[in-house]
């Protein structure tokens, strides 16, 4: 029954703090992320024509003039496709997140909550989602579907909500039984309050970390399945393309490959050092908290 | 009686931020041979910390400093090494259960640390645990050894538990609030087997707890801790008479017994213990205390000195007074004054 | 007034039952204290007696009407939970929680009622906006306290209120529980293994032991000469080694807790 040291005041979502000095992975990897985004950024800013090709301009080498990263076997400065494939590839993973979350956190929920049949139910079907590897999914609705953006985001999301769902029913058949779950109970809460009130916010940050980490795997997935010709194709741009472009003249014009390969190393590295630094952060709030 | 353990200027601080709180100011204690020693204290009041500090178990983000002595061996008590965690001293911890793995048979956990560590054989590991065992009430310690920790009872895992930290022979052992996983019989046959072994051993052993009826009971000397100091220091049996210190008087008080009275108000400690940043510069305890006076807010009583009969109070130790100091309702303004 | 007519209740895979055939009556303004060691059964007795968990067999009726709980509809016995830092969600404001039973007022009655409440229980009503992990354990009950009172329970159980706060902490709760009592004149059913704390609350006993009734009697019959001899066991094993010598007199006794929310 020893006291922990400083029970001071303090909100548990972890963006109402945020004590970077304190937390060196978070702030490596939000540092990354920024730098990144920063160098796509002015990557599609100053060079506007992402697209153009020009044979006679074909694999020049990086610090050519007017081509810092050096041009692909049609020309194109591969400067511009990579900030190009860094918002692509940053616009999937958003979208596949938000969609995931949304579909895992209900199913959860609903797990979770009411239990019984319903959570017997969900959880197998889950279990059999898990056992599918996505890679054979991906080929066969490859096989079916015409590739596209959206096409492509579905596809990640079918498989992407899964470790939303166990990760928010765990966390509420936890929440389930504390203290102030059964007051308010006893006060009259209505469903929709228990719900909304108590549960979606005991989940939030769980979800948040899950997220980070997520975008990262998405990222990877989009990459690979474009590296295949499952994804997304030109007109627009993707790094799995890209790299899946210059795989074969590698030795030549390592450029095309090796500078859409870091970017998207770097960008997973960033979401998962911020997630495993907010798992950092909200654990520290729990063991403050729990004595 | 020779010592067996002992500390010496020990402080415990803990990180914030950049720089350091300290938790326990420095305190001096001395445990003897085949005697239990109490530590009482509320929560915050330091007592796990500094019973931590002195076998060396203090967690992350926290730091010792001064002098521990174990068995005959002083250390600096920032850094004293693993291995006298596993021979000279052990720990029993409030919860049997965490200190169990689940996964290996009980026999098997009670043996291998000290054939690790190389105190003994494993077949004479195995003698002395189906001996401790049977010691501690167990008869079919055969049976025991072969179950695994989820197929004990409460009472059997907090025997196991005491049976594992007896297994190297420490001459210190710490008991940590081995109070609130039990129910009220099994916990007092459990610290009565705890003081009869060490004292048939000849092991210290030092009670942590925050029930200062339990404490008496076992224990044959007693120290109370508030705010992070060591406020009164006596003999279990004087305590309830004539306990010095007003912080021990107020909590002896408030404490309820089945000879309470029904349906009547507790005495209560107005107030609440200062947190560790907030202590005043004087005595600790002064901005509750109904007897304080201009010394007591300026200056901070000494320590109590290490197995001295003491309090660490101005009042107490102002010699004029033989015994108790008299204790009338204070000056009226400071029993109903809000705390700050 | 809580009347509970031979309630039983066994959880599926378990070969005894958790409680067996207890019946007891509380009336309005006393305290009836169950006391038993743990696996007695006491907890799923106290789920049971607020409606959080249906009995086998039997009944427990508030003023004739069987007690149930549904969404919507604030319950009339509340509880107050053994961990105080799990008894109020930790991400909203301790003001949020305490005003979670109060229906059909305007925000501006429930704030006032939020600082009446407090106050009643000797926190600082300035500190309604704050999150219960800025307060201690003794706080943390006053404030589960004043949400239970928010809802004008009938009936308050009790699960273990005081085992995991300090000796001097416990003591301002167990005053502010009295004080509370005669004056809002709730029925109270404190659950507990203190006899100590028994004795300073309770005007009845009820002794468990695996699920059953053994002894059910008046306080003070209770303490000064037991019947059975489980209870004469429990009692034995909590008999000091002397009294305490005179209680020595720090001010004249106050009825209520002091407040503790200096920090």
């Amino acid at each position: 029954m020893t006291a922990p040291p400083v029970p001071r005041p303090h909100a548990l979502r972890p963006w109402a703090r945020l004590p970077l000095n304190a937390h060196p992975t978070l702030r490596l990897g939000l540092l990354i992320l920024l730098g990144t985004l920063g160098v796509a950024a002015w990557g599609t800013v100053a060079l506007p024509g992402a697209g153009q090709q020009d044979l006679a301009q074909s694999f020049l080498p990086p610090l050519s003039p007017g081509h810092l990263l050096g041009t692909d076997q049609l020309g194109q400065d591969v400067l511009a496709w990579t900030s190009a494939g860094i918002w692509v590839g940053l616009e999937v993973s958003l979208a596949v997140v938000s969609i995931s979350a949304v579909t895992g956190i209900s199913v959860g929920l609903c797990a979770g909550y009411f239990g019984g049949v319903v959570d017997a139910l969900v959880m197998r079907l889950v279990d059999v989602c898990l056992s599918i590897p996505p890679l054979l999914v991906f080929v066969a609705a490859a096989a079916l579907l015409r590739p596209s953006m959206l096409t492509l985001i579905l596809l990640i999301s079918v498989v992407a909500w899964l470790p939303y769902a166990r990760l928010v029913r765990s966390v509420v058949l936890v929440e389930r039984e504390r203290g102030y779950l059964l007051a308010a109970r006893l006060s009259g809460a209505t469903r929709r309050r228990v719900l909304a009130g108590h549960l979606l916010p005991a989940v939030s940050t769980p979800v948040l970390v899950l997220s980070s980490l997520q975008a990262g795997y998405v990222l990877l997935w989009e990459a690979g399945l474009s590296f295949l010709g499952l994804g997304i194709r030109p007109p627009q741009h993707s790094l799995g393309y890209l790299i899946a472009e210059g795989r074969e003249t590698l030795s030549t014009a390592w450029w095309v490959v090796v500078f859409p390969g870091a970017a998207l190393a770097l960008l997973v590295l960033a979401a998962h050092l911020i997630g495993d630094g907010l798992r950092d952060l909200v654990q520290q709030d729990v063991e403050i908290l729990g004595g | 009686m020779s010592v067996v353990a002992s500390a010496r200027n020990l402080s415990v601080d803990a990180a914030r931020g950049r720089t350091w709180m300290r938790l326990v100011d420095p305190v001096d204690l001395d445990v003897h041979a085949g005697e239990v020693l109490g530590i009482v204290g509320e929560s915050g009041a330091g007592k796990t910390l500094t019973t931590r500090a002195l076998v060396g178990l203090l967690p992350r983000g926290t730091r010792a400093a001064g002098e521990v002595t174990l068995a005959g061996r002083t250390f600096d008590a920032r850094a004293i090494p693993r291995q006298e965690l596993g021979r000279t001293a052990s720990v029993v911890l409030q919860n049997p259960l965490t200190g169990l793995s689940p996964l290996d048979r009980v026999g098997r956990q009670l043996t291998e640390g000290v054939v690790h560590l190389r105190l003994m054989s494993q077949a004479a590991a195995a003698r002395r645990a189906t001996e401790l065992l049977e010691r501690l009430g167990l008869a079919d310690s055969a049976r025991i050894l072969r179950l695994y920790p989820h197929q004990l009872s409460g009472g059997m895992a907090q025997r196991v538990a005491i049976a594992s930290a007896l297994m190297p022979g420490p001459r210190l052992v710490v008991v940590d609030e081995p109070t609130t996983a039990l129910d009220a019989n099994v916990r007092i046959e459990v610290l009565r087997l705890i003081s009869e072994l060490g004292r048939e051993a000849g092991s210290g052993v030092i009670l942590v707890s925050h029930d200062l009826a339990l404490v008496s009971r076992f224990c044959q000397r007693v120290a109370i801790m508030y705010a992070g100091r060591i406020v009164e220091q006596a003999a279990a049996s004087d305590l309830r008479a004539t306990a010095r210190h007003p912080y021990t008087r107020a909590l002896l008080n408030c404490e309820v017994s089945i000879q309470a009275r029904s349906r009547a108000s507790v005495p209560v400690i107005p107030g609440a213990p200062p947190a560790p940043l907030d202590w005043p510069a004087g005595c600790v305890y002064a901005p509750r205390c109904p007897h304080a006076w201009d010394d007591c807010v300026a200056r901070r009583p000494a320590p109590v000195a290490p197995g001295a009969r003491d309090a660490a109070c101005h009042l107490a130790r102002l010699p004029c007074r033989s015994g108790a100091p008299d204790v009338t309702a204070g000056p009226a303004g400071r029993e109903g004054m809000p705390d700050a | 007034m809580l009347s509970v007519q031979g309630v039983s209740r066994r959880y599926p895979r378990s070969p005894r039952p958790a409680v067996h055939s207890v019946s007891f009556t509380v009336d309005e303004g006393t305290t009836l204290a169950i006391v038993g060691e743990s696996g007695a059964g006491k907890s799923t007795l106290c789920r049971m007696l607020v409606g959080l968990e249906a009995p086998d067999t039997g009944h427990i009726l508030l003023d004739g009407q069987p007690v149930t709980v549904r969404p919507g509809r604030v319950s009339r016995l509340q509880m107050v939970f053994q961990d105080p830092f799990s008894a109020l969600n930790p991400l909203h404001s301790v003001g949020w929680s305490i005003a979670e039973p109060m229906t059909g007022m305007s925000r501006g009655q429930r704030r006032a009622e939020v600082v009446r409440l407090l106050t009643l229980v000797g926190i600082a009503a300035d500190r309604a906006a704050v999150r219960p992990a800025a307060f201690s354990g003794g706080q943390l009950q006053r404030v589960a306290l004043a949400r239970a009172l928010a809802a004008r329970p009938r009936v308050l159980v009790c699960d273990e209120p005081t085992s995991s706060l300090d000796v001097s902490v416990q003591a301002q709760v167990l005053n502010l529980l009295l004080r509370l009592q005669d004056e809002e004149r709730f029925a109270c059913v404190l659950v507990t293994h203190d006899l100590g704390v028994v004795r300073v609350l309770a005007d009845d006993v009820l002794v468990l032991r695996s699920g059953e009734a053994v002894e059910h009697a008046p306080a003070d019959d209770l303490f000064t000469c037991p019947a059975h001899e489980y209870t004469r066991s429990l009692l034995a094993a909590v008999q000091h080694e002397a009294a305490p010598g005179p209680a020595v007199p720090a001010g004249p006794a106050r009825s209520g807790g002091e407040s503790d929310d200096g920090h």
